[in-house]
């Protein structure tokens, strides 16, 4: 028989063993009835000969096991009673770990892919992205000029923009971008279908070959896998599709079309979409490097041909790798949400730690018993390692779990930020990341307890009183991870005070100009229609409708739509967006006008500007008949400065002191008949003499009356609120947080609490008995429960400074050293804390005296 | 126990009470030890076991010395009779 047999058939083999030495008490009955033993004497005394059987089978049976697998077995089945006996405890364990370990995992994941990972092509860490580059002017070239750069080579400009395309089921306006020779190069794609650009697409030819998306080869070719070499024509130019460009690894997943500049390929952009210039840092050069000869070239370009021209040259105003740019924008909110998320976890892990903990204390007698029947230290040890790795486990399952649908819930917001977050990929990393750090955490977790099981120096059967709640050394492993608990609530709950703080703030700041009742339109005006007349007549005929009491149109909306960026002067090099519209503007959105006039028909040639901006330019005196340098050959005279508008409201004024933008308005005219061949994309903003549901259908109406395509209509508060979802849903990520903080800190003070007081009721009792008021038994408790709270609210500040600090853009405006944040959380943990304490506090009041009779 | 089944197969309560007799009462199998040792032999592969009937007719089950029980046995044995010898040696070079 061998090993694997027994193992297999054991409970035959035990039977069988049970069977022989049944029958040798039935034959050593038979030799002493034999002898003249009754039957019941003999069977009695054969019985005290054999002694005990279990034990012998037990030994008998010990031969063929294997003794680790035997242990295994006989450890998950007491793991198993264990966790039926506490299903309450481990339930919560494994919630609590588990949810915590996928929040954390989940902003994990989408740190890697917003700021560690946020272009997967190879070579990408070596890209940089060039802003402010200037055309060198006569008798040079942008790129043999800039191309002088030793640090930097491959250097590639592109554009992109609103371009229309026809497709069999119609037209319709893509996002296009216009690349040079060097562009694939330096953003190198395996294409699903086809081929990328190559060299040879950049010279003379027609059809234009392009490579499109997979996004739009699955919505509006069906994923044909035929659509290599099809015609079609983009802003009426004849192309032909040569790739289809995978989304995940694509340079800029919001392009959904790439095509070369070649000579004679023109097209039309119906809408600015924004571009860049980008290049490829030289084998051994660092982003220092490169910005030094860039500048170094700026400061060239404005001696020699500024001399010449007359032009004041603009030298780099921005250098930075690709990834860093992407990342930049939103690296304070995703190291906020990893942050809070760690702190989270730390938590969860201190409260299962607690929660463990005393599971392993209640069981002590438990554990005695076992060891006076001959149960091993190593045995019981190893009995409750196992224990701890199955929660382990158990929580990772959780974990993984949660994980993986907080990513797909999430969804809708990180699909546009990046596509592979939306992918079927990032949610099984996300799984098997949660799963792998559930386990290890739940481990690690469960050597709190088994540590202190180790230092049980004896496990024999102890004289066990109730009042004995474990050794002194696991209360201060207890109180440690409670004060760990508090310090962490008090992070998380001051950062949810100033997230709140920043949200009321927000909703209070003016947005600078009146939102009730204003319907905006974004539209479209066909090829071979007057952009300008369509719009006159929309305004007409709403007006005399009774629908409107004024209007006015603009290249985007305000604040909704995000703008162009200009670095304007005359001195300085500064930031502003641009905002084109047309006369009557300022009066329709009720945007104040502070000094000077608006604009009347004609004044192409004037700019109004925002506060902000006539403040950093004209500190000490009036802005209006100034010239504003708005690009290398616009000057233009300031007319009137208006009051800020909040442009930025999804961050922190990030252009300069205050809240407001710095702005400048232009007049926004027809285009030039060879562009009015091609579709224009206008916004229009209405103020509404009734409410805007009850306007907007009729303007609808109106609108396509006109000819014009609606891209979409809503009202001016409905769209803005749209835009701050983003900045109300990270208050409302911050605010959760902090509450669920501060529930698991309570839940572990009122833990260590009531262990203490159940510790201390003899002694209170005695005191008590001698004199001592009720009064003075509970201020045992409150005293204990004071120190682990001011301990925990001391550290937990300085924690939250730290949190604040790093992440003040978030919340606007709030300072880091905001007393009020402070003040709100210590208040929450103390008033917490006392009512935590309350219960056992009032039962260790009660004299008993029956305790005291029996102790 | 080696040597008891060498003279024939036996179940465990006839092979203590064979060696409790030929030892006159001088060597006795625990009972507790017994049935472990059997089973340690069984897994060395020097005896073997199956069910059958003892003297009377009481289903009980059989050991049998195999072959490498056989070679155990001498090698175990020899290995006793130079151990006594050399005891002998001791005790009668004392007495002289």
């Amino acid at each position: 028989m061998s090993r694997l047999r027994w193992l297999l058939f054991r409970r035959r083999q035990d039977d069988d063993l049970a069977r022989e030495m049944e029958a040798h008490l039935a034959e050593r009955a038979d030799d002493l009835v034999g002898l003249g033993a009754s039957e019941a004497d003999a069977r009695a005394q054969a019985r005290r000969e054999l002694g005990n059987t279990t034990l012998h089978r037990e030994l008998s049976g010990d031969v063929w096991r294997w003794q680790a697998l035997d242990v295994l077995g006989g450890s998950l089945r007491d793991a198993r009673r264990t966790v039926r006996r506490s299903a309450a405890t481990i339930a919560a364990c494994l919630l609590v770990l588990g949810v915590s370990t996928g929040l954390f995992v989940t902003a994990a994941v989408i740190a890697d892919n917003l700021l560690l990972r946020p272009i997967r092509l190879p070579g990408i860490d070596r890209v940089v992205g060039i802003g402010g580059l200037a055309d060198p002017g006569p008798g040079w070239t942008f790129d043999d000029w800039w191309g002088q750069a030793a640090s930097v080579e491959k250097l590639t400009r592109w554009s992109a923009g609103l371009t229309q395309l026809a497709t069999s089921d119609g037209s319709f306006l893509v996002n296009t971008a216009y690349v040079e020779p060097a562009f694939p190069d330096l953003f190198p794609t395996t294409p699903i279908l086809g081929r990328a650009l190559g060299a040879d697409d950049f010279v003379h030819g027609s059809p234009v070959p392009i490579v499109i998306s997979e996004g739009i080869w699955s919505a509006r070719f069906r994923r044909d896998p035929d659509v290599v070499g099809a015609v079609t024509t983009l802003s009426s130019t004849p192309v032909v599709i040569v790739g289809v460009l995978p989304t995940l690894t694509a340079y800029r997943h919001d392009v959904q079309i790439w095509v070369p500049r070649k000579p004679g390929a023109e097209f039309t952009i119906v809408r600015p979409k924004g571009g860049g210039t980008n290049a490829r840092l030289a084998e051994g050069a660092t982003v220092a490097d490169a910005r030094r000869d860039i500048e170094l070239l700026g400061t060239r370009l404005n001696t020699e041909q500024g001399a010449k021209t007359g032009m004041t040259y603009f030298g780099v105003v921005s250098l930075g790798t690709i990834t860093d740019s992407q990342a930049r924008p939103l690296r304070e909110p995703v190291i906020a949400l990893v942050v809070s998320a760690f702190a989270v976890l730390v938590m969860a892990a201190a409260n299962v730690a607690t929660l463990l903990l005393n599971l392993v204390v209640d069981r002590r007698q438990e554990l005695a018993v076992k060891a006076s029947l001959g149960a091993t230290r190593r045995r019981l040890v190893g009995q409750l390692g196992l224990e701890s790795a199955l929660v382990g486990w158990l929580s990772g399952v959780v974990g993984g779990m949660s994980g993986a649908a907080l990513l797909v819930a999430s969804r809708p917001l990180l699909a546009p930020l990046s596509p592979y977050l939306a992918s079927a990929d990032a949610v099984w990393v996300t799984f098997l990341a949660g799963v792998g750090l559930g386990t290890v955490l739940g481990l690690v977790v469960g050597l709190v307890p088994l540590s202190l099981t180790l230092a049980w120096r004896d496990w024999s059967l102890l004289q066990y009183r109730g009042a004995n709640r474990g050794s002194s050394r696991g209360r201060r492993v207890r109180s440690s991870l409670v004060v760990v608990q508090v310090t962490t609530a008090m992070m998380l709950v001051t950062v949810a005070s100033a997230a709140i703080q920043a949200f009321i703030t927000s909703n209070q700041t003016s947005m600078g100009f009146d939102l009730e009742r204003v319907l905006a339109v974004r539209l479209m005006v066909p090829a071979g229609s007057s952009p300008q007349e369509t719009l006159n007549a929309i305004a007409q005929n709403a007006r005399a409708a009774g629908l409107v009491d004024s209007s006015a149109s603009a290249d985007r909306l305000p604040v909704v739509d995000r703008g162009g960026m200009l670095y304007i002067g005359p001195q300085n090099i500064s930031p502003a967006r641009i905002l084109l519209i047309s006369p009557g503007f300022m009066r329709t959105m009720g945007i104040p006008l502070l000094e000077g006039r608006e604009f009347a028909p004609g004044d192409t040639a004037s700019a109004v500007i925002s506060e902000t901006l006539a403040r950093r330019f004209w500190p000490n005196r009036s802005a209006l008949g100034e010239k504003l340098q708005v690009s290398q050959a616009d000057r233009r005279d300031v007319i009137g400065v208006v009051g800020d508008i909040q442009e930025d409201i999804d961050t922190d004024a990030a252009w300069g002191a205050g809240t407001g933008g710095a702005l400048v308005y232009g007049v926004l005219s027809d285009s030039s008949d060879a562009a009015a061949a091609q579709p224009q994309t206008r916004a229009i903003v209405m103020r509404c003499r009734e409410r805007c549901d009850d306007a907007g259908p009729a303007v609808r109406a109106i609108v396509e009356a006109a000819g014009a395509t609606i891209i979409d209509i809503t009202s001016l508060q409905t769209a803005l609120e749209e835009k701050v979802a983003p900045t109300r849903l990270r208050s409302m990520i911050a605010v959760a947080c902090g509450v669920f903080g501060l529930l698991l800190a309570l839940t572990g003070i009122y833990g260590i609490v009531r262990l203490v007081a159940s510790s201390r009721v003899q002694e209170v009792n005695i005191r008590m008995a001698l004199g001592a008021s009720a009064a003075e038994a509970r201020a045992v408790i409150f005293r204990y429960a004071a120190l682990i709270v001011f301990t925990g609210v001391v550290v937990g500040s300085g924690f939250a400074w730290l949190a604040l600090s790093a992440s003040r853009s978030l919340f606007f405006s709030i300072p880091p050293s905001d007393p009020a944040s402070y003040l709100a959380a210590a208040t929450a943990l103390v008033i917490g804390g006392l009512l935590a304490c309350l219960g056992p506090a009032l039962r260790l009041g009660r004299l008993d005296a029956r305790r005291l009779h029996t102790e | 126990m080696l040597q008891t089944l060498r003279g024939g197969p036996l179940h465990g309560y006839a092979l203590a009470q064979a060696i409790k007799q030929a030892s006159d009462e001088l060597v006795r199998v625990e009972e507790g030890s017994l049935y472990p040792a059997l089973q340690r032999m069984l897994k060395a592969g020097w005896l073997t076991a199956e069910w059958g009937v003892s003297a009377r007719s009481r289903e009980i089950r059989i050991y049998r010395l195999t072959p490498a029980g056989r070679k155990q046995l001498e090698r175990k044995a020899a290995a006793f009779e130079r151990l006594v010898a050399g005891i002998s040696k001791v005790m009668r070079a004392s007495e002289s």
